[in-house]
C-alpha cells in the first residue's frame, strides 16, 4: 500500500504540482509554438509523452551500462543520441501513418530532439534517490532496485503527461484569446507568456498538497 | 580498455542514429509536403507548417 501511495504521489507531483513547463520553463519553445491549434498541441503532447517515456526507459538501463563500464561521463552524449534516434523513429511513424498530424506539427516534430524536457527527465531518472528525497519519500523503498526503476518510469510518464496536459489546456485558452480584445503590445507571444505565468501561479499554489 | 569502450559505445549509438535517420529520410512524405523554406528553420518561428498551403504570415489585429 505504501508503494502505491508513493507512486501516486510521484505521478501527481510530476504531472501537476511540479509541472515541468510551468515550474522550470523547460520546453517553452514548442509550448508557445505549437499551442496555437488544439489538434497540433494534442499531437505534439502525445509525441513528447512517447519520446520522454521511451528515452527514459532506454536511458535507465544505459546508465547502468555506462556505470558498469566506468564511462559515466559519456552520459549526456549517449542520451542525446538515444533521444535523437527516438525522434527520428517517431517522425517516421507519424509521416507514414498520420500524415495530417505530420503536416500540422511542422518543424516542431524534429525539434523534440532539442526539447530540454526530454534530456532533463532522462538525466533526472538516473538519480531517483534525489527525486524521492525531494518528495520526502526516501526510506527503505529508495534502496530497492526494482522500485527505483518503477519510480523512474512513473516520474517520466508523469512529467510527459504534465507537458501534454499543459500544452492542451493552453491551446484551449489561446483559442479563446484569439477572439478576445487584446492590447496591441500584448498581441501574440506577449499575451501567451502572461497567460503561462498566470497558469504557473495557479499550479505552484498547489505545491503544498503533497 | 576504457577508450575501447568509449569508442564502441559511440560507434553503436551513432550507427543506430544513422540507420534510423536513413530509414526516415527514405520514408515518403505525405502528398504536397515539400521541404521547409529556409526562413522556417528556426526555433522562434511559430507559423511555419510542413504543408505549403499552411504557410501563412502572422495576422495582426
Amino acid at each position: 500500500m505504501e508503494v502505491i501511495t508513493s507512486l501516486l504521489v510521484v505521478f501527481i507531483t510530476a504531472m501537476i504540482t511540479n509541472n515541468i513547463v510551468l515550474t522550470t520553463g523547460y520546453g517553452i519553445c514548442s509550448y508557445i509554438g505549437v499551442s496555437k491549434n488544439r489538434k497540433s498541441a494534442f499531437g505534439m503532447g502525445v509525441a513528447l509523452v512517447f519520446v520522454v517515456f521511451m528515452a527514459s526507459l532506454v536511458s535507465y538501463f544505459l546508465e547502468m551500462l555506462l556505470v558498469a563500464l566506468n564511462i559515466e561521463f559519456m552520459q549526456t552524449i549517449c542520451f542525446i543520441l538515444v533521444i535523437a534516434s527516438l525522434v527520428q523513429l517517431v517522425e517516421m511513424i507519424v509521416k507514414k501513418f498520420l500524415p495530417s498530424l505530420y503536416k500540422s506539427l511542422g518543424i516542431y516534430l524534429p525539434l523534440i530532439t532539442t526539447n530540454c524536457v526530454v534530456l532533463y527527465v532522462t538525466k533526472q531518472i538516473c538519480d531517483v534517490e534525489t527525486i524521492l528525497t525531494g518528495l520526502g519519500l526516501s526510506g527503505s523503498l529508495a534502496n530497492n532496485g526494482f522500485f527505483n526503476f518503477l519510480f523512474a518510469m512513473v516520474y517520466a510518464l508523469g512529467t510527459g503527461l504534465g507537458y501534454f496536459v499543459c500544452i492542451v489546456l493552453f491551446s484551449t485558452i489561446r483559442t479563446k484569446i484569439d477572439y478576445s480584445p487584446v492590447k496591441r503590445g500584448f498581441y501574440g507571444a506577449g499575451i501567451a507568456l502572461v497567460t503561462t505565468a498566470l497558469m504557473a501561479l495557479t499550479i505552484t499554489g498547489l505545491a503544498g498538497i503533497f | 580498455m576504457r577508450y575501447l569502450y568509449i569508442l564502441l559505445v559511440l560507434i553503436v549509438f551513432v550507427g543506430v542514429f544513422c540507420l534510423i535517420w536513413y530509414l526516415n529520410s527514405r520514408t515518403k512524405k505525405p502528398d504536397d509536403c515539400g521541404e521547409l523554406p529556409e526562413e522556417c528553420k528556426h526555433c522562434s518561428v511559430t507559423i511555419c507548417k510542413n504543408h505549403p498551403k499552411d504557410q501563412k504570415t502572422e495576422e495582426k489585429k
